[in-house]
């Protein structure tokens, strides 16, 4: 058997997308949906003194307007990650006439056809008693609040003697202010909610990170059996975290369905989507470092204030897996602070923390390096924890970000950078080149897989785990076969369903390494299995052979080193009297967790060109390697991590959510006005691995790659900025009008 | 969006007569603009007289040396005309400049010339705007202001026109040719745009029901030199934050004549007519470049969000002037 681990396999499903036999979730054979068009609060704060559903509801095809006043009631869901789900509002969708934030859904015109239901939205008269807003973190009449703690992780922590550090004579002390604006998530699908009631039965076609936690978050809502509520999703057009939690839409989609008494389809605008499901917050953030003239680092503090929400428990951690770890340094403080304004509730982001959090880390590194007059890789590397995790001083199980710079650095070049400022040119064009380390935590959740061996040798796998369009469905393809020891082309691995056995939440990176510890453990009950099954037919030539004196060839079972000796799987399978032999296989994270730190690393260059007389950033070249364990398709990993600095490009240069600091009303709510990256924007990139597997994080040693690939690139843009122009830029986006 | 009524026209007199009799008609050519500004309830016509299939698709020379685009031309067929190409470079850098391949492919030259601003006040359809709803108020001067115009403005309105194609034809003296069913008449493409004002709504010199016909482009005598910068966030399919369009004349290594205009900062196409003075008769030169670009932005009156926009249309006239001079 060749090796199917590391290979570039294209997609399984591959031509079902680009045929159109791919049904995503907006594609349900659903017979007579209506459909659901939402209607948004135009104020930011206030309340609702009156809604004229009356006239509306006689416009041609409404079947239903649903408001505050007539909305079925639910029950607030109880947020649990590892088996439950969570909903991402303290408040429930039109609970009350009050109003939190400009796009706040106040209503779900129901209608016949789309166009009947948009129309009907939008003629729909509401009055409101509308108060000043808070849109603004700098607003003095922003409440402040600094939760103690993020997913069981302390907010606000240190180690050492931070004042000692800044108070010593022979420091030298580097400090400066960095900010990022909100960013919004814009997969080319947005979230949409299909929902079907048919008695207490509740069907849902959504487009989710997270089958079951939306299928939990349902059941409890509505107050039906667990059981009742099936969830499905076989494709997601790009998630990026605003489909992790369980939105308002979701419910609402079920809410209109049960008041109206038919199907309901309903799909956000791309309007809407800039305030339905989240968006990474506005940053501010305060780094000061302390080092020794000789570029040892000696403290680090980190002070972050975000933006938030009052109905959402959503902090951006932006120290937590940067400044915390990163470094070797023996004082350190950070601080996480929530402004809490009057706009739509942020949440989880592409390396949330991480995004943010090295673009002022790594700037601040690199302000330091020309303070201290070294070079920016060289400070880095004077500054590894090699030994040991800094924060938890847990040891590494694996940890290799020194190859990651060095070996990214010679790829680049960066021997001949000329380190002077606006050194380096090309006629007209400044040339700079920046670098900056890659950072996102190697993490895992739960979940379950059940295997099917069929008699003719085909292996299926089934998971309620999720396809982001990342090709996860391809690469447990390959893992499944890996550990079955059989073909690719044998294996089928069916997800996107909530009545399959629960698969992990599709986000921290963590699907590959948490399904790949599912699919192992189910295989290796199979094996098991088949070998009992072998032994105990009757005549068997293995009779007698305790399990370790078996093994599996892909074709059946046979005697170690005796080929001659073997029962196939068809006989297996038909002896059996059913249609396959199936196991079970769970993960959990469990004693390894307490035992070593998990850590993906890895080193981000990239050179950029501005003309002075079109002070564009044009990004020329990227080069990065990251240690993320060992890599199952190298032609999806490119594309996962690659994809992570398009996203990077797109923050560093472009992208910028805003919301008008009187109305808190988004004014940059389409896709000409928030502006990503486009393929005229983005160089040709370069991107290696260590492919190291972790030893002790799951059995084939992966680590997730889905967002380590954003982290760094604004920081090392922004540095080769400054190279090239001598203008050090503290705010993002890097737009021309910031470099005139 | 508002429900309407739609019919296609067949000949011109009568797609006229059918949008004059009704004062909430529009024509409906690409619909890029048009559709796009319906589906935000920010266009409500109550009829759409579509006129696709007028025989306006025609690019030809005339007698006098002129080119005429009829109005119903796409951008794409314009900018990779031969003649348009060979004669009016200008004119073909700045259609490709904008938009994208799919958007130039049905977006037409008439209906690019009634491009709607991407003021976000405006198209939100529920801010305060008086291109919207005359005498609501001017949110955008107060707000986020970034993409807002510094040159034409008023305090009624500072909305920029967001169009590349009609910076192009400005510097060509184009002129439009519109109709009604009785009538025809030529208006040079500086007097079809109006400046904001007191009647910020009314942003061409069209009355209603007339009908752009086509675009014509004068013959142009000698040499030129051609070419279309502009300044944007993003490579590609993005508006300008600022542009430049220029058209010089040259014997030997003297500017006889310059047109240049600018689009992305200001209320309407605007002509550098300060620029154009300054280097008439002169050698090209940097200095030079450098201070007739800022003459004509001396007038601009930059906000909150887009103070950077007179330098970045300087630098853009710069660019544009030393790239056609060096590449003499």
């Amino acid at each position: 058997m060749e090796a199917v681990i590391g290979k570039p396999m294209d997609r399984v499903d591959g031509r079902a997308k680009v045929t159109g036999a791919a049904r995503f979730s907006t594609e349900p054979p659903v017979q007579g949906a209506s459909h659901g068009v939402i209607v948004q609060s135009t104020i930011a704060r206030g309340k609702i003194t009156a809604i004229d559903s009356a006239s509306v509801e006689r416009l041609p095809g409404v079947l239903g307007v649903m408001t505050h006043l007539n909305a079925p009631k639910i029950k607030p869901p109880t947020p649990n990650f590892m088996t439950g789900g969570i909903f991402a509002e303290s408040r429930l969708p039109l609970s009350d006439d009050q109003i939190h934030h400009a796009g706040q859904h106040i209503a779900v015109v129901v209608a016949t056809t789309l166009e009947q239901a948009k129309h009907a939205a939008a003629m729909l008269k509401v009055t409101y008693a509308a108060e000043t807003p808070v849109v603004s973190m700098d607003d003095p009449a922003a409440k402040v609040v600094s939760p103690p703690d993020f997913f069981g992780e302390k907010l606000q922590d240190g180690r050492g003697d931070i004042e000692a550090a800044f108070a010593d004579d022979n420091s030298v002390i580097f400090s400066a202010t960095y900010t990022t604006p909100p960013g919004s998530h814009n997969p080319m699908e947005v979230s949409n909610t299909t929902a079907v009631w048919e008695e207490e039965k509740l069907t849902v076609y959504d487009s989710t990170q997270w089958l079951s936690g939306t299928a939990a978050v349902l059941a409890e809502a509505f107050g039906v059996p667990r059981t009742n509520v099936r969830v499905i999703c076989p494709y997601v057009g790009g998630g990026f975290g605003c489909k992790g939690f369980i939105w308002p839409h979701t419910l609402l989609a079920a809410m209109a369905a049960r008041l109206t008494g038919r199907p309901v389809k309903l799909v956000l605008s791309r309007a809407q989507q800039f305030t339905s499901c989240g968006h990474r917050p506005a940053t501010r953030q305060v780094v000061s470092l302390a080092a020794t003239k000789a570029g040892k680092l000696t403290g680090i503090r980190h002070l972050v204030d975000a933006t938030g929400q009052a109905v959402s428990q959503y902090v951006e951690p932006a120290a937590m897996g940067t400044s915390r770890l990163v470094y070797d340094v023996p004082n350190v403080r950070f601080t996480h602070n929530v402004r809490q304004v009057d706009i739509a509730s942020p949440t989880f982001m592409r390396a949330p923390g991480e995004a943010p959090g090295t673009f002022a880390l790594e700037c601040a590194m690199d302000e330091l390096a020309y303070a201290l007059e070294v070079d920016p890789l060289q400070l880095r590397l004077a500054n590894l924890p090699r030994e040991k995790a800094p924060h938890s001083g847990l040891p590494w199980s694996s940890y290799h970000l020194d190859e990651c710079l060095t070996q990214a650095a010679e790829k680049f070049g960066w021997a001949k950078r000329d380190p002077a400022v606006k050194s380096m040119r090309e006629g007209r064009l400044m040339i700079g080149q920046g670098l900056a380390v890659a950072t996102f935590p190697g993490s895992k959740f739960g979940g379950a897989c059940k295997v099917r061996l069929f008699g003719d040798g085909r292996l299926l796998v089934s998971t309620a785990a999720h396809d982001l369009g990342t090709g996860a469905y391809t690469a447990f393809t390959q893992i499944a076969a890996h550990e079955m020891g059989i073909a690719v082309e044998r294996v089928r691995v069916e997800m996107g369903d909530s009545n399959l056995p629960p698969g992990p939440i599709a986000g921290g990176s963590c699907s590959t390494a948490t399904v790949s510890q599912m699919i192992h453990a189910a295989v290796a009950s199979l094996k098991k299995k088949l070998s009992q099954a072998a032994t105990s037919m009757a005549d068997s030539p293995l009779k007698g052979l305790k399990l370790e004196e078996m093994e599996m060839d892909g074709e059946g079972v046979r005697a170690k080193g005796d080929a001659s000796r073997r029962v196939t799987i068809a006989e297996i399978v038909t002896n059996s009297g059913k249609s396959a032999i199936e196991a079970d296989g769970t993960a959990m994270p469990g004693a390894e967790m307490g035992a070593y730190a998990f850590h993906s690393f890895g080193a981000q260059f990239v050179e950029v060109a501005i003309d002075p007389l079109d002070p564009r950033v044009q990004v020329r070249r990227c080069v990065a390697m990251f240690d993320a364990g060992r890599i199952v398709n190298s032609k999806l990993a490119y594309s996962q991590l690659a994809g992570g600095i398009v996203w990077g490009i797109g923050m560093a240069l472009t992208e910028e959510t805003h919301w008008d600091h009187r109305t808190g009303r988004c004014t940059t709510d389409n896709l000409a006005d928030y502006a990503v990256a486009v393929n005229a924007d983005i160089p040709k990139i370069d991107v290696m691995w260590t492919d190291k597997p972790d030893p002790h994080f799951n059995p084939l040693g992966v680590r997730g790659i889905g967002e380590i690939g954003i982290t760094g690139v604004a920081a090392a843009i922004g540095n080769a900025v400054y190279h090239a122009t001598g203008v050090r830029v503290r705010d993002l986006p890097i737009v021309p009008g910031r470099l005139v | 969006m508002q429900p309407f009524t739609y019919e296609k026209a067949t000949d011109q007199a009568a797609a006229a007569r059918a949008v004059a009799a009704e004062k909430t008609a529009k024509y409906l050519a690409g619909g890029t603009t048009l559709v796009d500004l319906m589906k935000l309830y920010v266009e409500t016509p109550t009829k759409l007289v579509d006129i696709k299939r007028l025989p306006m698709a025609e690019i030809r020379r005339e007698a006098d040396g002129s080119i005429s685009i009829g109005a119903g031309v796409t951008n794409s067929a314009v900018a990779y005309h031969e003649l348009v190409q060979k004669e009016y470079a200008v004119l073909s850098q700045a259609i490709l400049a904008g938009a994208s391949t799919q958007i130039r492919n049905v977006a037409t030259v008439g209906g690019n010339l009634l491009q709607r601003t991407r003021c976000p006040y405006f198209r939100d359809g529920i801010s305060n705007c008086n291109k919207r709803t005359p005498g609501s108020g001017c949110d955008m001067a107060t707000g986020f202001n970034r993409t807002a115009a510094v040159l034409g403005t008023s305090d009624r309105c500072v909305a920029t026109y967001p169009g590349d194609m009609a910076i192009a034809l400005l510097s060509l003296d184009a002129v439009v040719h519109v109709a009604t069913d009785q009538a025809t008449r030529k208006i040079a493409i500086d007097d079809f745009f109006l400046l904001p004002g007191n009647t910020p709504e009314k942003e061409t010199s069209l009355s209603h029901g007339e009908i752009i016909t086509a675009v014509s482009l004068p013959r142009i005598d000698g040499g030129t030199k051609q070419g279309y910068v502009k300044v944007r966030d993003r490579a590609s399919y993005e508006f300008a934050l600022a542009s430049a369009a220029a058209v010089l004349w040259m014997d030997g290594g003297t500017i006889t004549q310059a047109r240049i205009s600018l689009g992305g900062v200001a209320s309407k196409p605007w002509r550098a007519k300060e620029t154009e003075a300054m280097l008439a008769g002169k050698k090209p030169d940097s200095a030079l470049f450098r201070e007739a670009a800022a003459a004509s932005l001396k007038a601009a009156t930059p906000m909150k969000y887009n103070a950077f926009k007179p330098e970045l249309a300087t630098r853009a006239i710069e660019r544009v002037l030393t790239e056609l001079t060096q590449a003499a």
